[in-house]
């Protein structure tokens, strides 16, 4: 197992209390996976992919839970008394970029602008590993060639880059060191369909090649269902449901994918009429009691107001956390295409 | 939508709104050095023609930079057109200024695409929506503005309107201020609605929920919209028509399920074989597409997608093609649109 995460809770501490962002997520992720994780924004996702990271900003604290890498406790090198992580922590350096790197959501952001693109990859090589700058020139050369941008172009400043141009420089920088894990934060949000799309495939073909694994985050539920094989979908901090991409799609055990992939449209099939989910998404200061979704859930009963919902099997390594899953199930999937 | 080569023989009673061979050239600031040299210009909008009818959505689809934004700010006259006319209601409002152009406001209203910025923090959802009211002097008493803001916002979905009248927009979700945003579009009962990516801000959730109450408002006012977005799948399913912009032109038009499901451009085709599907199982075709946009400061010679079409010949570098009817409301600018059309199959069933 490359990734086991257990019982994680993260709050950030606000002026007017706690933001329970990440409460209680139990996730594991084998060696050369590809993960879609998915939800709205504020759900906690990017908090998740930042703790796995280790980029935590000041005011978050760590209240429970274990984060092992490739057997090793992360928590336990980063994470003062207080549950905070330290800013500046050497042993992390031989793991984080080297064997997680990330994707930042936004890449037109994420390069530094006065500094050649080039550079700031190379940067990165010759800080973790014993190579001539020479050396690792030869591997950007190799990394552009991998992510389709043209070789010319690593002399170029960032501003000097089309914005699908960045994005792939930012593959290329995260790949650099030829990481196990890759965390991707809406790495095509920003990205018109056929930049996209030519991205998409490029991290297909290179995660193949190289068995690294991969966290995609997005909103998006047709972008994981075209590039992920497991889908995590998270609500108000919490897993809702969990399991390979296809029974969560077809086989949909939580009324809340059920009203995201219903909410979906698409260019194939029959239109059919988008279904909405009444309600908006919870505040994460005084989450609901019992089951999260409950205040928007159109199958709630009593149980779901007060009881906080049990893991429960769907076989195949698909888990609902919904007090009626079983009983749901077969009738909540209307991510059914023609 | 009836392309502009037939307009002027077809009947045109109910349309209300036709554009003709509209153009906007923005020209660059010169850099110092090169003071004196040619001006240099982005041609944002190079001439697009359509038209829309009472209750119609047309769909204006593209990348980023293609033009779209730009044609929905010319037809709200929020920008000044280079070149072309925009008749609405019979009336060019490609050139109208002053105080006609304060009269025709009224008109054709226009919602943004993040009602973060476009809803004034200090304004109450009342001071919002009766703002435009005021302005144009619609409702005699206080009473009858207080009236239209309610039933606007009623139209818009925000119930109980009396009890949301007095929020300001830090009190509300981000679907809410894009409702306020629908309803002080709708207050002044326009006859046409530009929309430019309205839902695109919107959480996912939120987003099929105001996209079905904008497809109600036109079902039960025959409200005229023009949708702008970048995402294919919402044009679908929110319009009648779809235009698809590349670089300045619409490079194709015709129905929604044609423009899906017979797709005759070759920038379209791709378009559509690039879209992710919600559907694991599905098989991607290969995306007929090659290269990077071009700058429309340098646009291509002769047909400007030819530098990434990978059915380009000879006649496609050198001759700008026009727009080639396949059926009598399809149009591509395509030379071998015919060929295309004939080769696909029938969209009837797809899935």
């Amino acid at each position: 197992m490359l990734l086991d995460i257990q019982d994680l809770v993260v709050h950030y501490k606000i002026k007017t209390g706690w933001v329970h962002a990440v409460d209680g997520i139990s996730l594991q992720m084998e060696k050369g996976e590809t993960l879609g994780l998915v939800g709205e924004s504020a759900c906690g996702k990017t908090t998740l992919a930042y703790g796995i990271s280790q980029l935590l900003p000041n005011n978050a604290y760590i209240k429970g839970g274990r984060i092992l890498f490739d057997g090793q406790n992360l928590l336990a090198l980063t994470m003062r008394k207080d549950g905070r992580l330290r800013e500046y922590e050497p042993k992390l350096n031989k793991i984080r970029w080297k064997q997680i790197s990330m994707v930042f959501q936004g890449a037109m952001n994420a390069l530094n602008p006065v500094h050649r693109v080039g550079d700031q990859i190379i940067e990165a090589i010759v800080y973790h590993e014993k190579i001539t700058r020479q050396e690792a020139m030869k591997r950007v050369e190799h990394l552009y060639d991998l992510v389709g941008v043209p070789k010319d172009r690593i002399e170029n400043y960032p501003h000097e880059y089309s914005g699908g141009m960045k994005q792939r420089a930012m593959i290329a920088m995260a790949l650099a060191l030829n990481p196990k894990l890759v965390i991707a934060d809406e790495p095509t949000t920003a990205l018109d369909v056929i930049t996209q799309n030519k991205i998409l495939g490029r991290i297909k073909e290179l995660q193949d090649r190289f068995t690294m694994a991969m966290i995609i985050i997005t909103h998006d539920v047709s972008v994981v269902a075209k590039t992920a094989e497991r889908i995590a979908v998270m609500y108000a901090g919490q897993i809702s449901e969990l399991g390979s991409t296809r029974e969560v799609f077809k086989e949909t055990a939580h009324p809340y994918t059920s009203g995201l992939l219903g909410s979906f449209p698409s260019v194939k099939g029959k239109i059919r009429r988008l279904t909405t989910i009444k309600g908006n998404p919870p505040s994460l200061v005084e989450p609901p009691t019992g089951c999260r979704f409950h205040p928007r859930c159109p199958h709630v009963k009593d149980v779901c107001v007060t009881d906080v919902p049990p893991q429960i099997d769907m076989g195949k390594g698909h888990i609902s956390f919904c007090h009626f899953a079983k009983e749901l199930a077969g009738s909540l999937s209307p991510g059914v295409i023609g | 939508m009836i392309p502009a080569e037939q307009q002027l023989s077809a009947d045109t009673e109910d349309r209300v709104l036709n554009v003709w061979d509209l153009v906007k050239h923005f020209a660059l600031k010169q850099a110092m050095l090169s003071f004196g040299g040619p001006t240099l210009t982005v041609k944002a909008v190079d001439g697009i023609s359509f038209a829309i009818r009472k209750g119609e959505i047309m769909g204006l689809v593209g990348e980023s930079g293609c033009g779209k934004t730009t044609a929905g700010r010319l037809i709200t006259r929020l920008e000044n057109p280079t070149g072309g006319r925009i008749d609405f209601l019979g009336v060019n409002i490609a050139t109208i200024r002053g105080r006609d152009l304060v009269a025709f406001r009224k008109y054709i209203q226009m919602i943004f695409q993040d009602p973060y910025e476009s809803l004034n923090p200090r304004f109450s959802v009342f001071r919002a929506v009766v703002e435009p009211l005021r302005i144009l002097g619609i409702g005699e008493t206080k009473e009858q503005q207080l009236e239209l803001v309610i039933r606007a916002l009623d139209d818009a979905g925000l119930r109980p309107a009396e009890e949301l009248i007095g929020r300001f927009p830090h009190e509300l979700s981000g679907g809410q201020r894009q409702r306020v945003a629908i309803a002080r579009a709708l207050v002044v009962s326009p006859k046409f609605i530009v929309a430019d990516e309205p839902v695109s801000m919107l959480d996912v959730s939120i987003r099929a929920g105001v996209m079905n109450q904008m497809l109600q408002l036109r079902d039960k006012y025959e409200i005229p919209f023009l949708f702008i977005t970048h995402d294919i799948s919402v044009a679908r399913y929110m319009s009648d028509t779809i235009g698809v912009m590349y670089l300045g032109k619409i490079a194709e038009m015709g129905p929604s399920e044609e423009i899906i499901g017979r797709p005759v451009h070759p920038y379209t085709r791709a378009l559509l074989a690039a879209v992710p599907v919600p559907d694991p199982e599905f098989e991607y075709p290969p995306v007929p597409i090659s290269g990077e946009l071009p700058s429309p400061i340098n646009l291509p010679q002769g047909c400007r997608f030819h530098t990434r079409c990978v059915y380009a010949t000879q006649v496609c570098r050198e001759v700008e093609p026009a727009m080639i009817m396949v059926t009598p409301n399809h149009g591509a600018l395509c030379h071998f649109a015919n060929d295309f059309y004939s080769t696909t199959s029938q969209p009837a069933e797809k899935g």
